[in-house]
């Protein structure tokens, strides 16, 4: 097979990039290692997920596996998805752009790196990005960056606990607002509105935006985008011209096919990703492809998590909608985070277990059991804490050659461990979300312990300099002229909000950026590799310009 | 086939004989198994309706204290159904359970009237709140109260007639009007 550009990976990043180069024009090969999910089986699969079944889980054997390092596990199984529409298949469904300074953080506090890139560069793209997935929000968050524009759907209202919550929140002067998402609160792109199924990580509706619904039917559509399923990618090979020449992948049986493109996108995921670039290696890339700063599989980093409970008197109804629909982030852009990280406040709309969670815990049986299940059913509140993690060299994806998977291949070795500054963060958050907790009412305030969101972050990382970072401000490699490598493995730091809108306004800026190199105005051919890195030189020279407007005491 | 093959064959299947069944290789051993090996259909094959109409009836008892709605009669069928279909472990537990039922009501356990039911499950201890701390008892008794009873307590509970018991008629997986979740629940 051969096209223009051979994307690797149909979730968030890939299926978005489908769909902008499709519309212009340009023949596309997506190779998607897992299914099609067939939306018609939505219900059986919110079946297998009430009985607490994965029911996105891969079918082939070992295909997912991996191996821990590091102080705390961190469990990949349940974390992500393959199949078009990948882990937007699964997600919450928060749709939050970054703060302006979390692009910033060693101008603004001298630690960590700064983004190639600065809020204003991204602005534009989170707009579309906002249209295309259809962010429902309200512009009450009085700590977010500038918009150019409104949220495309009102906001959902808030719930019944909200309530509860907002009155605390005021009671000590913190501030409480919506969470945008990307959820329907109004019919939008042909999609319903959100029915309160509650199964909200498998949506028998449709309502929740996943790219499977959003942007791959409608790529498929402009004649240009092909997506072949159940594709695994085994290795990327360079040709003479030391750009990579081919995508080797196979399916089940193992038998190896060729896919053959002038520029080459990796979008599966931060951990695979990584895993592919370090199982590309070759005599022109002995420590993996496009690493020559030895950066990749480097700097992996996932929000650390925890959860705040209390009991309340009465109940508070849980249960009744999958999502929350508050937050806030008075302490996600923080003035001071030289010594402690970002945080976010979740309010929770459900905690404190079903029927059936209550029921099971219990000893009791028969009627006794029915009076206890009656009396403790909504009778806990609770608020998730989300810390910013920082970039730490020592978390990485590296390979485990003690394991492989179904086709012969090394297995990620997840080496995660969060440092003093991201535990102040969630130490500040506990206390903060204690504060809450009280004034709303609150006994038997609790702390579940520590857990890394299902967020996969760094491992390629964005920069100017080709010694310290992977790819560019455009997301190609530095080192490899048509490698392209997107998804939040290419973000500098994790900020404390959720990644996937950023995920995919880069992606349609990435997409912008090849269409343009391969349908330039001018009529002319593809830049090679020489004026491909006189390209990059002009756009490091035009970042430095920006960066001495932005911070000129620096 | 040869007359030397044919001897050979008779007496390395003599020999065989002799010997135990096990020892004889593969293509003697085939169509020549005793039929009706139990602990084989019972790990394999699928559970009767009788078994599951047992444990539907045992969760009336334990997780309920009362008689099922059909609804919840489905729902407890299906999830038991669904996770034997799944788990050879849990079919066997399934059917241990099943079984000790019916010796234990000398009949159908599923047709006794729910008092005499229960009258069963207490004098023989089967549910958890009976355990006392420590306690040791029959593998299979113990396999039911610690495996099955609260397996079929949350397949209740995850119910519509659980659900209900709170006081909601949606929930998680039965979709419902959006704005529900903005106000208490009436009444």
């Amino acid at each position: 097979m051969t096209a223009d550009v051979c994307i690797i990976g149909a979730g968030a990043a890939g299926a978005v990039m489908s769909l902008e180069l499709g519309r212009a024009g340009i023949k596309t090969i997506v190779l998607e290692s897992g299914p099609r999910h067939d939306f018609a089986r939505r219900g059986e699969y919110v079946r297998q997920y009430l009985q607490h079944r994965n029911p996105w889980r891969s079918r082939l054997e070992r295909q997912d596996a991996f191996t821990i390092g590091g102080r705390v596990a961190y469990d990949l199984a349940g974390r992500r998805t393959r199949g078009v529409g990948g882990s937007t298949l699964h997600w919450e469904g928060y749709a939050l752009r970054f703060h302006a300074s979390d692009f910033a953080l060693r101008s603004a506090h001298g630690i960590a790196d700064d983004w190639p890139i600065t809020y204003d560069d991204i602005e534009p793209y989170y707009a579309r990005a906002e249209a295309a997935l259809g962010v429902a929000g309200s512009p009450d968050d009085p700590f977010a960056s500038r918009r150019s524009g409104p949220f495309p759907l009102p906001a959902f209202p808030f719930s019944y606990t909200d309530g509860m919550f907002a009155r605390a929140c005021s009671t000590v002067g913190i501030a409480f607002h919506h969470l945008p998402q990307a959820r329907n609160s109004v019919p939008y792109g042909g999609r319903p509105q959100c029915s309160a199924c509650s199964t909200c990580h498998v949506c028998p509706t449709g309502a929740k935006a996943s790219t499977d619904l959003t942007h791959v039917p409608a790529a498929e559509t402009t004649g240009n985008v092909r997506v072949v399923t159940e594709a695994t990618v085994l290795r990327l090979q360079l040709a003479r011209s030391g750009e990579v020449g081919e995508a080797v992948y196979a399916r089940a049986d193992r038998l190896e096919q060729r896919v053959t493109a002038r520029i080459f996108v990796l979008a599966a995921g931060a951990v695979e990703n990584a895993r592919l670039l370090l199982l590309s290696s070759s005599r022109a890339f002995p420590d993996g492809l496009a690493n020559g700063s030895g950066a990749v599989g480097k700097y992996f980093m996932s929000q650390p998590s925890v959860d705040a409970l209390g009991r309340v008197e009465h109940n508070v109804y849980p249960y009744r909608v999958g999502f929350s629909t508050a937050m806030s982030r008075q302490f996600a852009a923080r003035a001071n985070r030289q010594r402690q990280g970002a945080f976010l406040l979740e309010f929770l709309n459900s905690a404190g277990g079903t029927p059936g969670e209550l029921a099971g815990r219990s000893r009791l049986t028969g009627e006794a059991l029915r009076r206890h299940v009656r009396s403790e059913f909504g009778r806990r509140i609770a608020i998730r804490i989300y810390s910013e993690q920082l970039p730490d060299r020592a978390n990485s994806i590296t390979l485990d050659p003690r394991f492989t998977d179904h086709f012969a291949n090394p297995v990620p070795r997840v080496t995660y461990s969060p440092g003093r500054y991201d535990d102040a963060a969630l130490d500040q958050g506990k206390r903060v979300a204690r504060t809450i907790l009280e004034a709303a009412g609150a006994t038997d305030i609790g702390f579940t312990v520590m857990s890394p969101s299902g967020h996969q972050i760094g491992t390629h990382r964005m920069g100017s300099d080709p010694a310290t970072s992977v790819v560019d401000r455009n997301l190609r490699a530095h080192d490899v002229a048509n490698l392209y490598l997107v998804g939040s493995g290419a973000f500098v730091t994790s900020s404390a909000s959720p990644p996937t809108l950023t995920i995919v306004a880069l992606a349609i800026r990435a997409a912008e950026h090849i269409a343009a190199r391969l349908r330039p105005a001018s009529g002319g051919g593809e830049p090679g590799l020489h004026a491909g890195r006189l390209v990059q030189r002009a756009e490091r020279l035009e970042d430095r310009q920006r960066l001495l407007e932005q911070f000129p005491g620096r | 086939v040869t007359r030397r093959s044919l001897v050979r064959r008779f007496l390395l299947c003599a020999a065989s004989t002799a010997a135990g069944l096990a020892h004889r290789p593969g293509w003697l051993r085939a169509g020549t198994e005793p039929r009706g090996d139990t602990s084989l259909d019972s790990a394999t094959l699928p559970l009767s309706a009788t078994e599951v109409e047992a444990l539907v009836s045992f969760a009336e008892v334990v997780a309920a204290g009362d008689r099922l709605s059909a609804e919840a009669r489905r729902h407890v069928a299906s999830h038991v159904a669904e996770s034997a279909s799944e788990d050879g472990a849990q079919r066997m537990r399934y059917r241990e359970t099943a079984g000790l039922l019916d010796r234990l009501a000398g009949s159908r356990f599923a047709a006794l009237a729910i008092d005499d039911r229960r009258s069963i499950v207490a004098r023989h201890r089967l549910d958890r709140s009976a355990m006392a701390a420590g306690e040791r008892s029959d593998q299979v008794v113990e396999g039911i109260r610690g495996n099955v009873v609260p397996d079929l307590i949350r397949a209740y509970w995850n119910s519509p007639d659980g659900w209900a018991v709170v006081g909601y008629s949606a929930f998680p997986g039965r979709c419902s009007d959006l704005a529900r979740y903005t106000a208490a629940e009436p009444g």
